[in-house]
């Protein structure tokens, strides 16, 4: 690691996102502006002429082709011309990776003021999951569904740690409940573990309540300096940690790969609990945003951060945990499950998420009293994984 | 059928009694043995149609008798082979021990047939021959020119054995999957059995397909190395961790996106249940 890093270098001064969900009458341009100008508004950006004399650069995630391609997705929505403006794509960690390069820049000195947003208009493409796998990877070789990726954890972690069905629906009850507050949640609806455990199946053991939601939407987010920060908005929270960590995308080729731990997660964790000097996850980290694709990423992301021991994620998450009001609330915005998961989008919204558990200005379940917040975003068959740590300046 | 059998043996001055291998088409039972009765065969020497076990597959049927007719034959032996249908045809030949030889090499023919998982619907034969129109089947880009890149890879399903650390891998990837290191491997020719390590029964992806769910499944293959592919030939709701699968060369998918590629036959390996026959080999 160099010796500078990103820790208390870099602010969020704005932060916007659009409601998530089926957004017919919205396209790629709208959520843009939509979250875009709401990061600004927050940000103390109050005109097209402010953002355009302020903001610098723009990283943009996202990760399909139909969405938009390199740096005019983010320049024609938003009509900030001749600025460097960079397309990044991570699967589904796009979003979180957009920020860590804007970050970058920021820590560097190259530039003050920065926008990292994300965008996905996924329900254009029908909703029989994520589109684009006909035409993606090897015209041979299998491509399972990405509900199916996750399955063969579920399936050895039932073999392994003896988990089952009900543990898996107590992740998706719980988020459900969560959502119901948020106003920008794709689903404000809270179900039953019978409603999760009677739902079609998807690819056993995961049925319908154990999968996310195809949404629509996007996150914005202004940052700066420490610095200049206050001069923007006095409210500002501050970056401690970002690492992202890349595995293979066919785990299944790996003679050594157990299925029941995801390695991109916990070196992502390790790096980022380095460099904001944090030793035990579990009591320091006041709450966290994890990539709840699917229940069992949830229960298997808990783990690997370190908020609880191999094998005790659904015992802890019965114990009431993870709940909003309890010791380590995961997911307090609902998650991808209940939230949605508009692929490019996420990872920024779950750092404005954070960002607004931490300001104490959380639109849906507010956390007791945060000090640091975790997001925790993952991409592909496990294999891509970003950390993010959020905290108040000291 | 009988006139062209007569002839045949006329022509090479055969008796009933001289044949000991007597090969031929039949729709059914009934016709088999009236046959044998016309031309005096000797009970033995008839050789089986198969029927209760493959009913009547019609073009092909006579070679599938010659095949089990050959896993018996001996030196010397006389064996007739005859089709039928618009008219029919017959041979004569004579068996050397190199038939049997030849057929202790391969899978029994009663073996293989009772290795095939029956399917419980017309509908998807159907659909799998293209007899009827039905939703466009899953098709990826094929590429003549991946192919013929990647033919270790994709046809003869080699992995790497990796000189440094010993780990065998799928599939021959430049650098050691597990150590790194580059271009230190020896190709290595993939068994064709294994254990399933993980799986899962994908109805999504599976929509595209005729039948769901589609098991894929994560195996462990017999002397290491790791692959994930579907499953064919089977009960879906019978997979389970731990069980034993053989690997088998299937069709994927027919024709591509460019139009020179559309008559283009993708071909990839595919799994099923390892089923030890009842019948033991010769």
């Amino acid at each position: 690691m160099g010796k500078r890093g990103i820790r208390d270098r870099v602010a969020i001064i704005g932060g916007g996102a659009t409601k998530f969900g089926e957004l017919w009458d919205k396209g790629v341009e709208d959520l843009l502006i939509e979250a875009a100008y709401e990061a600004f508004q927050d940000a103390g950006l109050k005109s097209i002429e402010e953002a355009q004399e302020t903001i610098e650069a723009i990283w943009l995630g996202n990760q399909y082709w139909f969405t938009g391609l390199a740096g005019v997705t983010a320049a024609d929505s938003l009509k900030l011309y001749g600025k460097p403006i960079t397309r990044v794509e991570n699967f589904c960690a796009s979003g979180m990776d957009a920020f860590r390069n804007a970050c970058f820049a920021v820590a560097s000195g190259v530039n003050d003021v920065v926008l990292a947003c994300g965008v996905e208009k996924l329900m254009d493409e029908g909703s029989a999951g994520l589109p684009g796998f006909k035409v993606m990877g090897h015209p041979l070789l299998p491509l399972p569904s990405a509900p199916a990726m996750f399955c063969f954890a579920a399936t050895r972690c039932f073999h392994v740690y003896g988990w089952n069905k009900e543990d898996l629906a107590r992740v998706a009850v719980k988020n459900h409940k969560n959502g119901v507050k948020h106003p920008k949640a794709h689903f404000r609806r809270a179900i039953t573990i019978d409603d999760a455990l009677n739902a079609p199946m998807i690819a056993d053991p995961l049925g319908r309540f154990d999968c996310c939601a195809m949404s629509d939407g996007s996150a914005a987010l202004v940052i700066t300096t420490p610095e200049l920060a206050p001069s923007y908005n006095s409210d500002y929270i501050i970056v401690k940690a970002n690492a992202v960590a890349v595995m293979t995308a066919t785990p299944w080729y790996d003679p050594n790969f157990d299925f029941i731990q995801f390695p991109a997660t916990q070196n992502a964790a390790k790096l980022a609990y380095k460099e904001a000097g944090i030793t035990d996850p579990a009591k320091e980290i006041s709450f966290a945003e994890v990539h709840d694709c699917f229940t069992i990423t949830e229960l298997l992301n808990v783990q690997d951060l370190g908020f609880c021991k191999k094998g005790e994620a659904p015992q802890k998450l019965k114990e009431g945990m993870f709940d909003a009001d309890g010791e380590l609330p995961v997911n307090p915005s609902g998650g991808l499950k209940c939230f949605g998961h508009p692929i490019g989008a996420t990872g920024c919204r779950m750092i404005w998420e954070c960002y607004k558990q931490l300001q104490g200005k959380a639109l849906g379940n507010q956390v007791k009293d945060p000090v640091l917040g975790l997001a925790h975003n993952l991409g592909g068959a496990y294999s891509v994984c970003s950390v993010t740590i959020l905290g108040h300046p000291d | 059928m009988v006139r062209v059998l007569k002839g045949l043996m006329e022509k090479f001055e055969l008796t009933p009694d001289k044949i000991n291998k007597a090969c031929y088409y039949a729709p059914d039972p009934r016709f088999h043995g009236a046959v044998a009765r016309a031309m005096k065969f000797d009970k033995k020497a008839v050789v089986d149609t198969l029927w209760m076990d493959i009913s009547n597959v019609g073009t092909p049927l006579p070679f599938i008798i010659l095949a089990t007719a050959f896993e018996k034959t001996k030196e010397g032996h006389n064996i007739i082979l005859a089709g039928y249908g618009d008219g029919a045809d017959a041979f004569y030949l004579i068996g050397t021990d190199k038939a049997k030889e030849l057929s202790k090499e391969r899978m029994k023919v009663k073996k293989r047939i009772r290795k095939q998982q029956t399917l419980d619907n017309y509908n998807v034969y159907l659909k799998n021959r293209y007899l009827v129109k039905s939703k466009k089947p899953l098709t990826r880009k094929s590429s003549p020119v991946l192919i013929w890149r990647e033919v270790d890879r994709v046809h003869k399903l080699y992995g790497i054995k990796c000189k440094k650390c010993g780990t065998v891998q799928y599939p021959n990837w430049r650098a050691c999957m597990v150590c790194g290191a580059k271009d230190d491997w020896e190709l290595y020719k993939l068994p064709r059995t294994g254990t399933i390590y993980t799986f899962t029964l994908d109805h999504l992806i599976g929509a595209e397909y005729f039948e769901t769910p589609v098991p894929r499944c994560v195996i462990d293959i017999d002397g290491g190395g790791r692959i994930l592919l579907d499953m064919t030939d089977c009960n879906p709701y019978e997979v389970k961790i731990g069980d034993r699968v053989e690997i088998v060369f299937r069709k994927m998918h027919e024709g591509g996106d460019l139009e020179q590629h559309q008559n283009m036959i993708g071909y990839y390996y595919k799994c099923k249940p390892l089923k030890e026959s009842k019948i033991k080999e010769e």
